[in-house]
């Protein structure tokens, strides 16, 4: 399958500080790639190189086969970009914010562009000032997304957006793969990754940690599981356990990491009186940096 | 697998020093001390320059007391429309302060009663607006605590600036002293800057009290139209007899009697100005602390029709972006150079009426044409107005320049827009709206002229020159901006003017070399009111604006993208 995007040692300094370094990915045509990291790690960086916003220091991104120093006029053409944040123009209405930039891409189909609007709930009266950042967001999605493009370049595309329109997004973006277009996206939710994404890529501190198939993610589930005791804890009586790791005491309190069934647990800790019992599933950069964190690895 | 116990932590608090609590993150006034540092040195490095020129030019034109008698006739003969325009009274010109307050008082009191306006109306709205205020507020300072600290570091700074000022004028009296009289005295200089001070807190408290309920830019707005309109009904009541009934409105004219520099002294009338001060900064806080945190009202103004607002593409959209402000440049200039305009006979008339001036005329301007019905606008319009629409002209341009340090480039330029056409198309909207600029302040002075009896042909031909010199001004910017960094850009085209303005003031006063005035593009316009054109100007500023541009494009191509 053909490669949309393609790097080779994609490094970017900012001076002395750190963007990304030796970066090599691949995501082929077709494919909907998740990209996760902490703060700082370089995703924007990332995203900000492919478009030519920024230049890389040293190494190469291709988009769609062309050098994105060489003709970034040309990618553009094809691709559709919502920032993690971005600011529009105050004194314009959101439909005419959206008309403005399908101008910009040359004319749009507006049996599709109103469909979007539509389905994200959007009052394209109002003046984009006026907008709640939720509103914001589907006011960038529909730029994104209203001329069709190729490659979609989504930074948090989910953030602002309340529960019942995520899932019009999901949705949205569903289709987009299903008519076999192209998805790059940053993200810190699981389960939106999970829905939408074939594989992922974890950076951090600027390198990349990991690429793999979202479905390996499922191997490594695991629970963060939090006990108060009214009494002293035993601590002793867990760390026993088939599946438990990183068992941390602080006064009352036991938190553990548990890898499998969590019934061990529970039956254990009915033999105490417990105050408060908490499983929480980590996030998907949680998961992943417990898992690739010390240094960079192999990427799939 | 053993289990980590943590041991208790100790509890460590931070400490604040009491100078940082004074100016720096000690607290909310130090913080709002420290953000005003750069507008406090501006402020007071441009009047102590003031103070500078006023010392120097006293000890080198007027060395002697037969030049300062001439100084004097001068100021008595001089058209009442001069004498309006620097702030009506013309006291003991004799002196080193005489002079320094009768030539320069438009100075003294107008430029940090402008500052005092933008600062007091956005120093609460603009938190408020930012989102920053919802945290201010959840941080265990009660609302008037936080309005008071925020309107209290406003006023140290203002008293900053007017106590250093004071010294320095009382400096350059004792440096540039040469006859008798000119010494200002330390108790002199201090009272004329606290009536400069609190004359100048006036505004701002109009605007502070508007704020919450009309936002920042009409109460801005209102606030620098009150202000300023004061100072013109103050300057003019004895010349349009419509003034007259509007001047007790005034606090300049309450405080007219007041010039301590010039020997004048009435502190009475200073405690109406006081009053004004507090009652406008108590409404703005209760207004502050009743209302809704984030409800703050706004001016409601006619909505840009949506064929001027540009959506087909970059240039349309850059000027539609720029119109409003363009149009808000254009009327504020216009209506100055239509009063001017409409004066050229009464100027005319006062210079031809007395032989002693008349030949005073003759001798500073040769060749001047007194018939030619734009006289009035080239000698008391024209530098002014190029100072202003160069001003204008950096603002437009800082407005051009936050598409992209605000991050609306972010999606435009993944559109299939090449940067260097995009910057080319944005800029040239930029020139279209200050044409705009141009073009209101050109039928303000056909309707000045006009209502003279006089052709106004020539005058709005040579409105030409206000439009060059803002291109160029434009050029310079977009060129810093596409260079080096967008934030450049405004800050860089406004340089330009300040220092071409000071070029022109300076070498008169200091009796600089030609050649030093010869450096200011406005030098190379001939006189274009009248007429008379110098080519040189046109291709220079033609040249600095279209390759301003695209020296700015070729290097906004080539950069990163954001500031």
């Amino acid at each position: 399958m053909t490669a949309v995007i393609q790097t080779e040692k994609l490094t970017k300094f900012y001076g002395r500080h750190r963007g990304i370094v030796d970066v090599d990915l691949e995501v082929a045509e077709g494919e909907a790639f998740g990209f996760l990291g902490p703060n700082g790690a370089g995703k924007t960086t990332m995203i900000r190189t492919l478009l030519n916003h920024i230049r890389p220091t040293s190494g190469r991104a291709t988009v769609f086969g062309i050098d994105t120093t060489v003709d970034p006029v040309a990618i553009h053409r094809r691709l559709g970009y919502l920032p993690g944040e971005f600011v529009l123009y105050d004194k314009l209405t959101g439909g005419q914010t959206i008309e403005y930039f399908a101008n910009l891409q040359g004319g749009v189909d507006s049996a599709y562009q109103a469909d979007l609007i539509a389905r994200l709930d959007l009052d394209p009266s109002r003046k984009f000032r006026e907008y709640s950042k939720g509103n914001k967001q589907k006011v960038g999605l529909v730029v994104a997304l209203q001329h069709r493009p190729e490659l979609l370049l989504l930074d948090e595309p989910t953030s602002g957006l309340d529960p019942l329109v995520q899932q019009t997004f999901y949705g949205v973006i569903r289709e987009a793969k299903a008519e076999g277009r192209t998805i790059f996206m940053s993200s810190h939710i699981l389960s939106e990754v999970e829905k939408t994404c074939d594989r992922v890529a974890i950076i951090r501190d600027g390198r990349l940690a990991k690429v793999d198939r979202v479905e390996a993610l499922r191997d490594l589930a695991h629970h963060q599981v939090e006990l108060r005791f009214a009494g002293p804890v035993p601590a002793a009586e867990f760390e026993g356990l088939a599946g438990v790791s990183d068992v941390v005491v602080e006064d009352h309190t036991l938190r553990m990491r548990v890898s499998g069934p969590i019934t061990p647990i529970v039956l254990a800790a009915a033999r105490h009186e417990v105050v408060d019992f908490v499983s929480r599933e980590p996030t998907l950069e949680e998961t992943f940096l417990a898992e690739y964190g010390q240094g960079a690895g192999e990427v799939a | 697998m053993t289990a980590d116990i943590q041991p208790a932590r100790t509890i460590s608090i931070t400490t604040t020093s009491l100078a940082s609590r004074l100016y720096g993150l000690g607290s909310l006034s130090a913080k709002t001390l420290r953000d005003s540092r750069r507008a406090m040195l501006l402020l007071g490095g441009f009047l102590a320059l003031i103070w500078l020129i006023s010392g120097a030019s006293m000890a080198t034109a007027f060395g002697t007391p037969a030049a300062r008698q001439e100084a004097v006739e001068l100021t008595r003969t001089l058209p009442a429309l001069f004498l309006g325009l620097y702030g009506g009274d013309a006291t003991n010109v004799d002196t080193l302060g005489g002079l320094a307050n009768w030539r320069y008082g438009l100075v003294f009191f107008v430029f940090p009663a402008f500052w005092s306006i933008l600062a007091l109306s956005g120093t609460l709205v603009g938190e408020v607006r930012r989102g920053s205020m919802d945290l201010l507020a959840a941080s265990g300072l009660t609302r008037t605590r936080v309005a008071l600290e925020k309107v209290g570091a406003h006023v140290a700074a203002m008293a900053i600036v007017m106590l250093a000022i004071a010294l320095f004028a009382w400096l350059v009296g004792q440096v540039f002293y040469t006859l008798p009289g000119d010494h200002i005295a330390l108790e002199a200089s201090l009272a004329y800057a606290l009536a400069m001070g609190l004359t100048a807190l006036a505004g701002g408290a109009i605007a502070f009290a508007l704020a919450p309920f009309i936002g920042r830019g009409g109460a801005a707005g209102i606030g620098a139209a009150v202000m300023f309109s004061g100072w013109i009904v103050n300057g003019f009541r004895d010349t349009i007899p419509a003034f007259e009934s509007l001047a007790p409105l005034s606090w300049y004219t309450w405080t007219a009697g007041h010039r301590p520099i010039a020997g004048n002294w009435d502190w009475p009338s200073m405690l109406p100005v006081a009053v004004l001060v507090v009652a406008g900064i108590a409404v703005g806080i209760a207004a502050f602390i009743r209302r809704d945190l984030g409800d703050i009202g706004s001016l409601r103004t006619p909505s840009q029709p949506t064929a001027v607002l540009g959506i087909s593409g970059p240039l349309g959209r850059s000027f539609g972006e720029r119109l409003p402000d363009a149009l808000g440049w254009g009327v504020g200039l216009g209506v100055y150079s239509a009063v001017v305009g409409a004066s050229a006979d009464s100027l005319r008339e006062s210079l031809t009426g007395n032989e002693a001036i008349q030949g005073l005329f003759a001798a500073a301007f040769p060749g001047f044409n007194l018939n030619e019905p734009g006289v009035a606008l080239q000698l008391m319009f024209v530098g002014f107005g190029m100072l202003a629409i160069g001003l204008a002209a950096a603002a437009i341009v800082h407005g051009w320049s936050s598409d992209e340090s605000d991050g609306r480039l972010e999606m435009l330029l993944a559109t299939p827009q090449d940067r260097f056409r995009w910057m080319i198309r944005s800029g040239l909207g930029v020139f279209a709206a200050l044409a705009v600029v141009t073009l209101v302040v050109a039928l303000a002075v056909a309707l000045g002229v006009g209502l003279s009896g006089e052709n106004p042909l020539t005058p709005i031909v040579g409105t030409v020159a206000l439009a060059l010199f803002a291109l160029a001004v434009g050029g310079i910017g977009m060129a810093i901006g596409g260079l080096v960094r967008p934030s450049l850009a405004g800050p860089a085209a406004a340089l330009v003017v300040v220092v071409t303005f000071l070029v022109d003031i300076l070498v008169p006063a200091l009796q600089l070399p030609e050649e030093v005035r010869q450096l200011a593009l406005t030098a190379h316009f001939g006189e274009p009111m009248l007429g008379t054109w110098d080519p040189v100007g046109i291709v220079l500023a033609l040249a600095l604006a279209f390759g301003g541009l695209a020296i700015g494009a070729l290097g906004f191509a080539r950069r990163d993208l954001g500031d």
